[in-house]
């Protein structure tokens, strides 16, 4: 294999190990979708555990790609998720990523 | 369990985007402020189709004015429609803050929702075919195209089909075709050719030439009220752990 065939694929290869994960790719993909959303449509939505939305959504907020928002709402408390630019913008290039990824298995 | 694919355990990531821009329609609650919508534009092509079809005489200035009236229509169509529909969704998002996450979740919509490409395909498809088949079986059975009718029979049942299809909202797939059966049959059934010289008696009366786009919007306003009720019901099954 040629030097720069190994390096494109190195590059193609790389892709953002704070998405590459199944339950943080799930959250990103869901709120992808919206403006933000609390956290019972995501617990709805994703089907995840309570424990599990916690840990991920912390990790995504560490990233900068995830803000979190608490609150009460009639004594209750209220948490409200929303992806910011730069998680938004990561999404899209993880996605891209994986589409050339596929392409490139493909050919 | 998250949604995955079934061969490699990865979740479908657009499916799940899909599913939370999807759940916009779920509650049911957009297509009962559409209940409004369509009977606004019922009224408007009442108005419209009259005025095309049956010109005053009276009034020559009118008939001049007739050669432009298809723009102008359209003009205070969307110049009527626009804030309605803003004022709708204002309405609406603060109806499923209030009423509905507490069952089901909250998330905040954006107006220009990301939309998947599939959702345009399937509609330009359907909305072609449609177009089609439907003027020609106008022009066959009732002598005439039904110009105006037409497009308000095929275009929502294209939108719903679709939008049903790409997000996953069954009960839109049925509608669409619940309501596409209805208003043809509607349209070919009850429809009449009016007397140029005499005028219609009614919004029934019409020219085939233009058809009764008003019965199409009816149609297609009771519809949406069923789906309403029905997303609501929806909702309240789930509140009450029967969904």
């Amino acid at each position: 294999m040629e030097q720069a065939e190994r390096l494109e694929l190195a590059k193609l290869v790389e892709v953002d190990r704070v998405i590459h994960e199944p339950a943080r790719a799930t959250i990103m993909a869901v709120l992808y979708g919206v403006q933000s959303a609390d956290f019972n449509f995501l617990l709805e939505t994703t089907r995840l555990t309570r424990g599990n939305l916690s840990v991920h959504t912390r990790k995504l907020q560490g990233a900068d790609y995830l803000e979190i928002d608490k609150s009460f709402r009639n004594n209750y408390p209220y948490t409200e998720y929303r992806l910011t630019k730069k998680g938004r913008a990561a999404f899209r290039a993880y996605v891209n990523k994986l589409k050339l990824l596929s392409k490139a298995l493909k050919d | 369990m998250m949604i995955q694919s079934q061969q490699n355990q990865v979740p479908d990531l657009r499916r799940l985007t899909n599913l939370a821009v999807g759940s916009f329609w779920m509650d049911g609650l957009w297509d009962l402020a559409f209940v409004s919508v369509f009977l606004l534009l019922g009224l408007w092509g009442a108005f419209y189709v009259s005025f095309v079809a049956f010109p005053p005489a009276t009034w020559p200035a009118f008939q001049e004015l007739g050669k432009n009236v298809v723009w102008l229509g359209l003009v205070v169509l969307v110049i009527t429609i626009i804030p309605f529909l803003w004022i709708a969704w204002t309405i609406v998002r603060y109806l499923k803050r209030v009423f509905v996450s507490r069952g089901t979740g909250y998330a905040k919509h954006r107006f220009f929702m990301p939309v998947d490409r599939k959702l345009f395909a399937w509609y330009f498809v359907l909305y072609a075919t449609g177009l089609g088949l439907l003027y020609g079986l106008f022009s066959w059975i009732k002598g005439g195209p039904y110009v105006m009718s037409v497009p308000f029979i095929v275009s929502p049942a294209a939108i719903f089909w679709a939008t049903g299809r790409v997000y996953g909202i069954r009960r839109y797939q049925v509608v669409a075709v619940v309501g596409l059966v209805l208003a043809l049959s509607l349209e070919l059934l009850l429809t009449t050719q009016a007397d140029y010289i005499a005028g219609p008696r009614n919004f029934l009366d019409i020219i085939p030439a233009y058809g009764c786009p008003t019965l199409a919007c009816i149609v297609w306003a009771v519809m949406c009220a069923a789906s309403g009720l029905v997303g609501l019901i929806g909702v309240w099954r789930h509140k009450h752990g029967a969904g």
